[in-house]
């Protein structure tokens, strides 16, 4: 009879615990539920090389359940620019930050107290941190080095029985940023013992076309190389006034440089797949949400080369044209 | 081996406890029947749910299809008010149709990008809005142009796509179109000759079509799908063309119009396709089943939540039921035990149902039968003991002893030795046969010759003033008896029957076996008694006798029925002043020593039958 008794006894409890523990997760489940705010920091959002990389980080956060909030942020001029409005956000709710990091050096510090505050994504760049904030982000970019060699090689494709002493711009940015570290040197080594020469190099900072338009025109060159998509545009422009018509190749993706592609302007364009930069930059972190143990992990984006035969084939027009018009 | 410790475990998780096995019975079955009723009626709404999606879900496409279908009517009707009102009846050689091109353009610019016409060279006739054409365009290349070449009584929608025919350095615009071509007969100065008419329809608006239809809060959606499995509109279109999401596109374009249930990538749902006319697209809704359950991990949570909470409200309900029903049985049961331990004064547990009642008031009067019965039997061996210890000291009673014993002396002093030494041989055996090795069961002959000698004592002592004969069958003498019982008997027959008689005093002793039973009867011709005297002879037992064993009629009866039943014992029979007659009724125990002991050890007669 105990015996029985202990055993109903047991049965009781174990039920009780059961119904506890399902109560629980059920209201738990339903926190779950709750929707994460995710902060995007990168400088000049509105302008139009975002497009592709806002409408994959939308339509990730409509899938996952997330607010992606573009943050104005024209005015970042340094690292410390940009933790600030970092912290702004972090202290505003943000769950997660996905940023382009400002530079790529000295960043340690930076990393490891934002990913103690928010999950932290980088997206385009890397950063040069040490070994000690390891895992405790995550990059999505595509392969710079790799998309210099691209660029490089268009070239030496394009002029493959005259490319000896063939000369050379290259519009770059900050070289202290990842990205443009690595272009440059694959560009550099792409083209390496092919005897071209770099005449110039002009680092564009804000736009600067007034330096870039007197290195043209004081210092023609066969083939100007853009880094990024800015310093596309402004090479495509600033040749239109120019006496002569040189190539123009580079990374980009904004409407405005696949239109000047259409039109001729500019020979050949390393376009990565931003829309799946900003997809899977928002996927990753709310996964690193969901599953705080979880490691996160990088990504690497393909690109595709773009020029004028193949822009409208049915392929690349879905790939470039991601904003309906 | 294996079987059997099988077994043994099964025995010993098996409750034994009837209010444990009742209990785990209710909740059991009832549990069973809520699981059967609980599917059942989870079956049924789910099946329900499913038909209200397909329903909801046609609904949804037919209203849907139908403004899609309003709006390439209503694009159909501009191309053929461009061809029918306008080009056919122009000469192109002479007029100029763009006015009136530009016209129905701005009639339709929300919907429209461009209107053009071309020759089937490629060359353009004219177009609206005003734009230059691109450079190194080809635009006899282009799909919509060959198909309207290809089959020339049709109108052709394309699939969309960014449109590539015109420039404006001023704008940096794209525009993602549908391309409604057809063929065209152009009139130039007479000669026909072929062209193309292309209408580039917005894209925009399908779009926005769609997305309302898709801006519900559910995993349900929308999408548009040509006969050839290209995507026309998708909610996920980037991420399907990036690779991140899947669609079973090539199966849904192939699918009639219908509800279909289908597995698709690990998840289950259901997909409504519905035709939309002149294009061959497909409308196609993809409902995931794991939507009707409204939020699959709060709902799996709240159904285990619900089913334990179920079972312990089974149980709970079921012990109290369970105890109403059981718990008088185990009063019953606790108070025989308590019974069973020799609790004194202890009462069965009389409650509960009708049986249990029943059973605990049968059960008290069983014990309290038993109770009285044990008794009954502890007063009979205590009257027995009396009775045999009443003997036993009838067996030393002092004066008959005494007067005995005077006698002797009486008859020695007076040199009657041989009457002397008769005496004390009667003496001597009657003395045996009392003492009979302390027996108390004897044969009948051993009682005949203690009677003898008992008579013949007295004969001696009265002087022989009366006679006493015995009539004794002798197979009788082999039957068992108790001791010590004729000898009262006629020490009562001389006492009050022939003493102080005047004429000559008879006592005859027979012994007879009749119908299988012993017949002893002591007969005297004495005073006899009334019958109302006799009556009591046998039930007043205070009356004790003073003139010889002491023992008594009533010891001898009570003796006789406590060893051999009521059955038995003495009958008395007397008649004033003619005599006695006492019978002692026995039954017939046949003189084996096993029978004596048995009979000595307490067995009744009944045993030995």
């Amino acid at each position: 009879m105990k015996k029985d008794r202990y055993t109903l006894t047991g049965i009781v409890v174990l039920l009780v615990g059961i119904i506890a523990i399902s109560a629980y997760a059920m209201i738990r489940s339903n926190y779950d539920d709750d929707v994460y705010k995710i902060a995007v920091i990168v400088e000049n959002p509105g302008d139009d090389k975002w497009a592709s990389f806002k409408a994959g980080a939308q339509d990730a956060g409509s899938d996952k359940r997330a607010v992606v909030e573009f943050i104005n942020s024209s005015d970042i001029s340094d690292i410390s620019d940009q933790k600030t409005i970092i912290d702004k956000e972090i202290a505003n709710g943000a769950d997660a930050i996905i940023t382009e990091p400002v530079t790529s050096v000295g960043t340690e510090d930076i990393i490891r107290e934002i990913s103690n505050k928010a999950v932290l994504e980088l997206v385009c760049s890397n950063a040069e941190a040490d070994i000690d904030v390891e895992g405790k982000y995550a990059v999505t970019m595509p392969d710079n080095y790799q998309i210099g060699r691209a660029i490089g090689s268009e070239i030496l494709i394009r002029h493959t029985d005259d490319i000896k002493n063939k000369t050379i711009g290259i519009i770059t940015g900050d070289q202290d940023r990842e990205k443009f570290s690595q272009r440059y040197k694959g560009l550099i080594d792409s083209l390496e013992g092919k005897g071209v020469k770099i005449v110039w190099q002009v680092l564009i900072d804000d736009e600067d076309e007034a330096s870039l338009t007197e290195a043209i025109q004081n210092n023609p060159v066969d083939v100007i190389v853009a880094l990024d998509d800015e310093g596309l545009t402004l090479a495509a422009r600033a040749t239109a006034e120019s006496s002569y018509l040189p190539e123009i190749y580079g990374e980009g993706n904004s409407v405005r440089n696949i239109c000047y592609v259409d039109r001729g302007k500019i020979t050949s364009m390393i376009v990565p797949d931003y829309f799946r930069i900003g997809y899977q930059s928002v996927v990753s972190v709310v996964e690193k949400i969901n599953h705080k143990l979880t490691p996160m992990e990088d990504e690497i984006v393909d690109y595709r080369v773009i020029n004028r035969e193949n822009i409208f084939n049915e392929k690349n027009q879905k790939y470039l044209f991601t904003n309906v018009e | 081996m294996e079987t059997r410790k099988l077994k043994d475990a099964v025995k010993k998780i098996y409750p034994r406890s009837i209010q444990v096995t009742i209990l785990i019975s209710f909740t059991v079955v009832s549990f069973v029947c809520m699981l059967f009723l609980g599917v059942a009626m989870y079956q049924r709404f789910e099946s329900r749910s499913r038909q209200m999606v397909t329903d909801s879900s046609t609904r949804l496409l037919n209203q849907t299809v139908s403004g899609i279908e309003d709006y390439l009517r209503n694009m159909r009707r501009i191309s053929d008010a461009m061809y029918y009102d306008v080009i056919k009846d122009s000469d192109l050689s002479e007029e100029n149709i763009g006015s009136e091109m530009s016209l129905l353009y701005e009639a339709n610019k929300d919907n429209l990008i461009s209107f053009a016409l071309f020759t089937d060279a490629g060359k353009l006739v004219s177009a609206a809005p005003i734009a230059v054409e691109k450079e190194g365009v080809h635009v006899t290349e282009q799909s919509w142009f060959l198909d309207a070449l290809d089959r020339m009584d049709n109108l052709h929608f394309s699939v969309p796509h960014v449109q590539n025919l015109f420039t404006d350095d001023t704008d940096y615009r794209y525009h993602w179109v549908i391309s409604l071509s057809r063929a065209a007969e152009l009139n130039y100065g007479g000669t026909p000759r072929q062209g193309v008419l292309l209408l580039d329809m917005n894209y925009n608006t399908i779009e926005q079509m769609l997305k309302e239809v898709n801006n519900a809060n559910s995993d349900q959606y929308v999408y548009l799908v040509s006969g050839t499995g290209q995507i026309i509109y998708h909610p996920k279109k980037q991420q399907i063309d990036t690779g991140i999401f899947h669609e079973n596109i090539t199966t849904h374009s192939m699918y009639d119009d219908g509800a279909y249930e289908e597995s698709f990538e690990g998840e289950n749902r259901i997909v409504v396709v519905d035709t939309v006319s002149y294009t061959g697209w497909k409308l196609v809704s993809v409902t995931p089943i794991k939507s009707l359950y409204l939020g699959l991990t709060s709902t799996r949570y709240f159904a285990i939540m619900i089913l334990s909470l179920a079972i312990l409200a089974l149980i709970i309900m079921n012990r109290l039921v369970t105890k109403r029903v059981t718990g008088p049985l185990l009063k019953l049961n606790e108070s025989i035990k308590k019974m069973e331990a020799g609790s004194p004064d202890t009462r069965i547990y009389i409650g509960g149902s009708y049986e249990v009642e029943h059973l605990g008031r049968t059960l008290q009067k069983a014990m309290d039968e038993i109770s009285r019965l044990m008794k009954d039997i502890v007063t009979q061996q205590e009257e027995k003991r009396k009775s045999e210890l009443d003997a036993l000291q009838s067996q030393i009673n002092p004066h008959f002893l005494y007067n005995t014993l005077d006698s002797i002396v009486w008859m020695i002093e007076g040199d009657h030795n041989k009457d002397a030494v008769f005496m004390i041989t009667q003496l001597a055996s009657l003395f045996r046969v009392s003492l009979s090795k302390g027996r108390t069961i004897i044969p009948i002959g051993d009682e005949i010759r203690h009677a003898e000698n008992y008579m013949n004592i007295q004969m001696v002592r009265f002087k022989n003033s009366f006679s006493f004969k015995t009539e004794i069958e002798p197979e009788v003498k082999e039957y068992l008896t108790v001791k010590l019982i004729i000898q009262p008997i006629l020490e009562n027959a001389i006492y009050y029957g022939v003493k102080n008689m005047e004429d000559e005093g008879k006592i005859v002793l027979r012994a007879y076996k009749h119908k299988g039973e012993i017949f002893i009867e002591v007969k005297d011709n004495g005073y006899g008694m009334p019958k109302e005297k006799v009556k009591y002879l046998l039930t007043d037992d205070t009356r004790a006798s003073k003139n010889g064993s002491g023992v008594g009629l009533i010891n001898v009866h009570k003796r006789i029925q406590l060893r051999f039943g009521q059955e038995y014992g003495l009958h008395i029979e007397s008649e004033p002043d003619e005599g006695t007659i006492v019978m002692i009724h026995l039954p017939a125990i046949e003189g084996t020593e096993e029978n004596r002991i048995r009979l000595e050890n307490g067995g009744g007669e009944n045993e030995e039958r």
